[in-house]
C-alpha cells in the first residue's frame, strides 16, 4: 500500500482551549484518510469540523481515524453527521470510520450511527471498504487485494 | 471521608474541560472502569452543554454553572446547578431521528439520550430559582429501572 504523507498537524485553538486536537491528514490510494488526535467533544468539535471540512475539499473517499480519540459526546457525533453529509454533497464521496474503540463503538451503536458511518478495525481495512463503496472506476484503476 | 467536590465554570462550551477533569477525578476515586468512567463524563458534559445552550441560550453569557460531586460507598453522583429559566432535562423525550439515515437527521438532539443510557439515575428539581440536576453512577453495577431508585438519589440532593 503506498502511502503518500502530505499531512498537517494543527494545534489546538488558539483561545486557551485546555483540549487539544488535532487533525492530520494522509492519502493512500486515492483515499483521503483524517485523523483525529484527542477528545471530539463540545470544545474541541468545532475545531476539529472546521480542519476536517478544509481537508474533505478534495471530494475524495474518506477514512475517518479515530484510533487516538479516547472519547466522543454529542458534540463529535454531530461532527460526524456533518461531515458525512459534506462528503455526500460535495462528491458522493464515500466516507468510513477506522479505529474506533469498544467505548466509541457503543456510543455511535447507541445512537444509530454505525448503521450509516460504517466502522472498521483498522485504517487498512477502512481504506479498502471506502475504495469499493466508491464504485468499480476507481476500483479498477487503484486494484485493491481484499482482507 | 472526602469533601465534596465544587467548581464554578461559566457557562460557556469551554467549560467541559474543567468538568472532565472533575469527572475523572471522582472515576478514579472510585476506581470506576473504564467505560463506566466514559460515561460518568459523557452524562456531565451533554447536561452542561444543554445548559449552555437551551438554559440560558446565546443571550446570557454571563450564566454560571455550579457542579458538585463526590464518591461515596455505592455511588459516584455529581450535581449541576444552573440559574437559567426552569427546564427539566430528564424529561426529554427520547430524539425521534434515531433509525433515519444520516443525511436526514437533524444535528443534535442525541445529547440528553446519552445522559440516559449513561446513568444509573438523573433526579432534577427546580428550588428558589435553580435548577438543579443530579445523576448517579452506583460503583456496583445494578439492574434496575431508573424509577426504582429515584428515591435514592433524592436523599442526596
Amino acid at each position: 500500500v503506498s502511502e503518500t504523507t502530505e499531512g498537517v498537524w494543527w494545534s489546538p485553538g488558539a483561545r486557551g482551549a485546555e483540549t487539544p486536537i488535532a487533525v492530520r491528514f494522509t492519502e493512500r490510494d486515492g483515499v483521503t484518510v483524517v485523523a483525529f488526535d484527542g477528545a471530539l467533544d463540545a470544545g474541541t468539535a468545532p475545531l476539529a469540523h472546521q480542519r476536517a471540512t478544509a481537508i474533505l475539499a478534495q471530494g475524495r473517499p474518506v477514512v475517518l481515524d479515530l484510533t487516538r480519540v479516547p472519547y466522543v459526546s454529542s458534540a463529535g457525533l454531530r461532527m460526524l453527521l456533518l461531515l458525512h453529509r459534506h462528503a455526500r454533497r460535495i462528491a458522493g464521496a464515500p466516507m468510513v470510520l477506522a479505529g474506533a474503540s469498544a467505548e466509541l463503538l457503543s456510543v455511535l451503536e447507541a445512537t444509530g450511527f454505525l448503521r450509516f458511518l460504517p466502522a472498521f478495525r483498522t485504517v487498512g481495512e477502512g481504506v479498502r471498504a471506502a475504495l469499493l463503496a466508491a464504485g468499480p472506476a476507481t476500483v479498477l484503476s487503484q486494484p485493491v487485494v481484499r482482507g | 471521608v472526602t469533601a465534596v467536590l465544587q467548581l464554578e465554570v461559566p457557562a460557556v462550551l469551554n467549560s467541559v474541560t474543567p468538568l472532565a477533569a472533575l469527572t475523572a477525578g471522582l472515576a478514579a476515586e472510585a476506581a470506576l472502569p473504564k467505560p463506566r468512567a466514559y460515561a460518568l463524563r459523557l452524562a456531565v458534559e451533554e447536561l452542561l452543554v444543554n445548559i449552555v445552550e437551551h438554559g440560558y441560550g446565546p443571550d446570557d453569557p454571563d450564566g454560571k454553572v455550579l457542579v458538585e460531586g463526590d464518591v461515596t460507598e455505592d455511588r459516584i453522583w455529581v450535581r449541576l446547578t444552573d440559574w437559567a429559566p426552569e427546564f427539566d432535562h430528564t424529561r426529554f423525550a427520547e430524539p425521534a431521528d434515531l433509525e433515519q439515515p444520516l443525511s436526514r437527521r437533524e444535528p443534535g438532539g442525541l445529547g440528553l439520550h446519552l445522559v440516559r443510557r449513561s446513568v444509573d439515575v438523573t433526579t432534577y428539581s427546580y428550588v428558589g430559582g435553580a435548577n438543579r440536576t443530579t445523576v448517579v453512577l452506583f460503583r456496583e453495577p445494578v439492574r434496575v429501572t431508573i424509577g426504582e431508585h429515584r428515591g435514592q438519589a433524592e436523599h442526596q440532593g
